[in-house]
């Protein structure tokens, strides 16, 4: 994941806290700010409910007063009928809100004016009051129903609404007051009539005015209506409820009863608010009581428009707050990137040092922080460029010494002898060394010769290591050698050794030797051993080699070295090493130790190995020991096999060759020798030289796959008059034998080469085998020393 | 092993080989041939007195002389095998593929 810069790191954390707080107000704020607004709406709605209420009253009372106020009039002239008429034209005239008044006389009060009798003032739709005197002959006399319950009333009261089809044609109520005669009895009732049109346009008014100047843009807008006292509804927008049906029918149909329980409350004559569900909608309902009227006021208003100045509001302050943070974030994240710049010139500075340019100049700061950096850097700077000079130097100089040592170390393997065998002429010895350092330059070293048929080796470690230790040596090589030119005697020469590295050391270096002078010819051993591990025979009889301690070379000139003497029987392997391989260690510490060695020693001695086999592979048990880690000291083994004279019935002899026709020559002089000893004449000679040559050869091109490195073993056995070639090799299985065999003159005309090699070989052994075993090829050849093959050939020519 | 090139007279060349031609040197061998084959037209003769020893690969060496030899319509022949070296190209059939003397 990209790491976050420090700037947006920092702006993020601060915006996080910013956030949360904000958060918080505004919650509040929000809860707050839509609790008064809502009670401000409320109060709004309330307002005009009671003004309506108050202004209904009002109009009532006006038309209730002018009423009362004439009764005395009327009942002045109530003898003269036509009079009254007078009275209440006037009544009309005077008072705007009454549509109409009436005069309605008990039946036969005026005999001559029929059984029924009633006076009637209106104002007409052109605004002229006009009058009538009626009877039940008239055309357009009604007999109230209202009529004779408000007769039988005590007092004056308004009757219920009704439909006015005498006069006004509108809906209509009326106020009803009795009228006595001059001895006080009741006679009759004086009738003022509002006309509710008034009411209704008004309302139509306040709804309309409601919607334009608070709902605008609502789906859902507040309405008004009236209900009478037992809830039948007077002024509704929807013109189908009046006078036809009640609150409560309506109420009824929904399912919860909050609303039942308001209509009754209504009913009851109270007034409140409540909040319900109104034709799916939440509303609030405000309705108020009408004294007198006994109406009811209602005004329902949706919750959005109650709650929408609350919403708005806290829209507003959102908006404001988040545009406030983002401008806060976009100035932090910016004032964060201005001051961390410095650092990012850092950046680029020590990435120009990292480059190696110590000299850069570092960027100007302004705050004490970073100048704190700057100057930690500039101090930095100022080390690296006097160490950088310092390593230079050191670097320099040691690669120089690498050089040298390095020179030194060729000069030092030089010495040893590198080529193996080392005497491919002799059939008698077999010898195989090798060294390995574990530095550039070691103190180990071992040599060997012939003269005069006897072989003159030693093996030796100086203690120490590198160039000191490796001068030493070189020392006590070439003691060696000239000391060996001269003496035969062991002690003599290992004493010769011992004062020359005496001579040189004012260093106290010691070298532990071994020497021998080994007589080819009889197998005898002269051997002094100065402070050496001592060697192993590995034979028939595997043993370590006796020998007495004498103090190592280099301490004392004048110490007489003891000298040893032993015989080696054909066959035996004397095995010589450095205490560098018996003490390799594990990496716990656990070494791999002489008696492991010998133990190894004991079990290849039974495989009869030639001297490069056993070096390699008790090598390689030492390396598995130690599970193949770099060793710590150097390591150096020498093996020396004596074969010794050609024995009738146990001859053998071998020889490992790597995978590389240059070896072919070193071959040659090996079956040279073995030929020698069997008395082969020339042209058999040629033959199994060539022969054998082609099988090698063969096995050296193809058995192992190219540029990678194989081993090829050739055993020979004589035994009962015939010689045993047997060849080994680890390589991919081929048969050789299985190639068909050519007949000469058809190949002659194809002019092919192929199969020659094996042709070659089948014509010049008597038995040619192949098997694959254990892994490795065997091809066995053999020859019977007492042929006539030779004859054959000769009657050839 | 040595190869050595003598240019006798205008139209005869002698190749002497000496010594032994074993696998191990017949690569070396075969560059050191190499200058035989400007010669166009002329009588090449193959000098094995000093021979001692040839393996196949050496043969192969030889077949591949005489075939570009033949190509640049020289006249080939053999002289002076040793008894051992002959046993081998009487043995391989090589004494039918060259002009022996």
């Amino acid at each position: 994941m990209e790491k976050l810069t420090l700037a947006n790191r920092l702006s993020i954390r601060i915006m996080a806290v910013l956030i949360v707080i904000s958060v918080a107000i505004m919650v509040v704020v929000y809860m707050i700010t839509k609790a008064s607004m809502a009670r401000e709406v409320e109060s709004r709605y309330e307002g005009i409910i009671l003004h309506e209420n108050e202004k209904i009253r009002g109009v009532l009372s006006d038309v209730y007063v002018a009423a009362i106020n004439n009764i005395n009039d009327v009942e002045q002239d109530i003898n003269d009928p036509d009079k009254l008429q007078a009275h209440l034209e006037r009544m009309v005239g005077q008072n705007m809100y009454m549509s109409s008044c009436r005069l309605i006389f008990e039946p036969d009060f005026y005999p001559a004016k029929g059984h029924n009798f009633e006076i009637y003032a209106w104002r007409d739709s052109s605004g002229v009051v006009r009058g009538k005197q009626m009877n039940e002959n008239h055309p357009d006399f009604l007999i109230h129903s209202w009529y004779k319950a408000a007769f039988e009333n005590k007092e004056g009261d308004w009757t219920p609404p009704y439909f006015d089809r005498a006069a006004s044609q509108q809906l209509t109520t009326t106020y009803m007051t009795h009228i006595h005669d001059a001895h006080g009895r009741r006679i009759g009732m004086l009738g003022a009539d509002v006309s509710l049109e008034w009411l209704r346009e008004r309302h139509q008014r306040i709804d309309k005015e409601n919607h334009e100047r608070f709902e605008k843009g609502f789906k859902e807008q507040s309405y008004s209506f009236i209900i009478d006292h037992d809830g039948t509804y007077l002024i509704h927008p929807d013109e189908s409820r009046v006078l036809k049906r009640n609150i409560l029918d309506i109420t009824s149909l929904s399912p919860d009863t909050l609303d039942d329980v308001m209509a009754h409350k209504m009913m009851a004559g109270g007034s409140g608010i409540e909040r319900l569900l109104n034709d799916g909608i939440d509303s609030w309902v405000f309705y108020s009581f009408v004294k007198y009227a006994d109406w009811t006021l209602v005004i329902v208003v949706p919750d959005d428009i109650i709650y929408h100045n609350g919403n708005v509001l806290a829209s507003i302050i959102l908006a404001v707050l988040f545009f406030g943070l983002a401008l806060i974030y976009f100035l932090c994240h910016r004032f964060l990137i201005i001051n961390m710049r410095p650092l990012t010139r850092f950046v680029t500075a020590a990435n120009q040092v990292a480059q190696g340019h110590f000299d850069i100049e570092l960027p100007a700061v302004k705050s004490r922080e970073v100048d704190a950096l700057r100057s930690a850097f500039k101090d930095m700077q100022a080390s690296l460029t006097k160490y950088i000079g310092e390593l230079r130097e050191t670097t320099a100089s040691k690669a120089a010494m690498e050089q040298e040592l390095k020179i030194a170390s060729d000069i030092q393997m030089r010495m040893l002898p590198k080529n193996y065998p080392p005497f491919p002429e002799r059939t008698d010895i077999d010898i195989y060394g090798e060294v390995v350092t574990a530095k550039e330059v070691g103190g180990d070293l071992f040599d060997f010769f012939i003269r005069d048929e006897k072989l003159f080796f030693s093996i030796g470690d100086v203690a120490g290591k590198g160039v000191p230790a490796s001068l030493v040596m070189a020392v006590a090589r070439s003691m060696f050698r000239s000391a060996s030119m001269l003496n035969t005697s062991p002690k003599l020469i290992v004493e010769s050794i011992n004062r020359s590295v005496c001579q040189s050391n004012d260093s106290y270096m010691f070298v532990t030797l071994f020497m021998g002078v080994f007589d080819l010819a009889t197998g005898k051993l002269l051997y002094a051993n100065a402070g050496h591990e001592p060697p192993v025979l590995v034979g028939s009889n595997t043993r370590f080699l006796p020998v007495e301690n004498n103090i190592p070379l280099g301490l004392r000139p004048e110490w007489e070295y003891s000298e040893q003497e032993v015989t080696i029987i054909p066959g035996t392997t004397v095995f010589l090493y450095t205490d560098g391989f018996t003490e390799a260690e594990t990496v716990d510490k656990k070494q791999y130790g002489r008696d492991r060695m010998f133990k190894e020693a004991i079990r290849l001695a039974a495989k009869r190995l030639d001297s490069r086999t056993f070096v390699k592979d008790i090598r390689q048990t030492e390396r598995q020991f130690v599970n193949f880690i770099p060793q710590m000291d150097d390591i150096s083994l020498l093996a020396i096999k004596y074969i010794g004279n050609l024995m009738p019935g146990i001859y053998h002899r071998s020889i490992l060759l790597s995978n590389d026709v240059q070896e072919v020559p070193v071959l040659s002089v090996f079956i040279s020798g073995i030929c020698e000893d069997m008395h082969f004449d020339k042209l058999t000679r040629a033959g199994v030289n060539l022969a054998i040559e082609e099988a090698v050869v063969n096995v050296m091109n193809y058995a192992y796959p190219k540029a990678t490195k194989g081993e090829i073993h050739l055993t020979v056995t004589a035994e009962n008059e015939i010689v045993s070639f047997v060849l080994r090799d680890n390589g991919t299985p081929f048969d050789p034998t299985a190639v068909e065999k050519v007949d000469v003159e058809t190949y002659v005309e194809r002019r092919s080469m192929g199969g020659l090699g094996i042709h070659l070989i089948r014509h010049y052994m008597d038995e040619v085998s192949y098997e694959y075993v254990d892994s490795q090829n065997v091809l066995t050849m053999r020859k019977k020393l007492n042929t006539t093959k030779n004859n054959k050939h000769g009657s050839n020519d | 092993m040595e190869a050595t090139i003598r240019k006798d007279d205008n139209n005869r060349v002698t190749l002497i080989l000496d010594g032994r031609l074993d696998t191990s040197v017949t690569q070396q061998t075969e560059k050191e041939v190499e200058p035989l084959f400007s010669y166009k037209d002329y009588e090449i003769v193959i000098d094995c007195s000093r021979l001692e020893y040839i393996s196949s690969s050496g043969l192969r060496l030889l077949m591949a002389i005489n075939q570009r030899c033949c190509a640049n319509h020289c006249d080939l022949y053999i002289k002076g095998l040793s008894e051992e070296v002959y046993d081998v190209f009487q043995t391989t059939g090589f004494v039918h593929l060259f002009q022996i003397k």
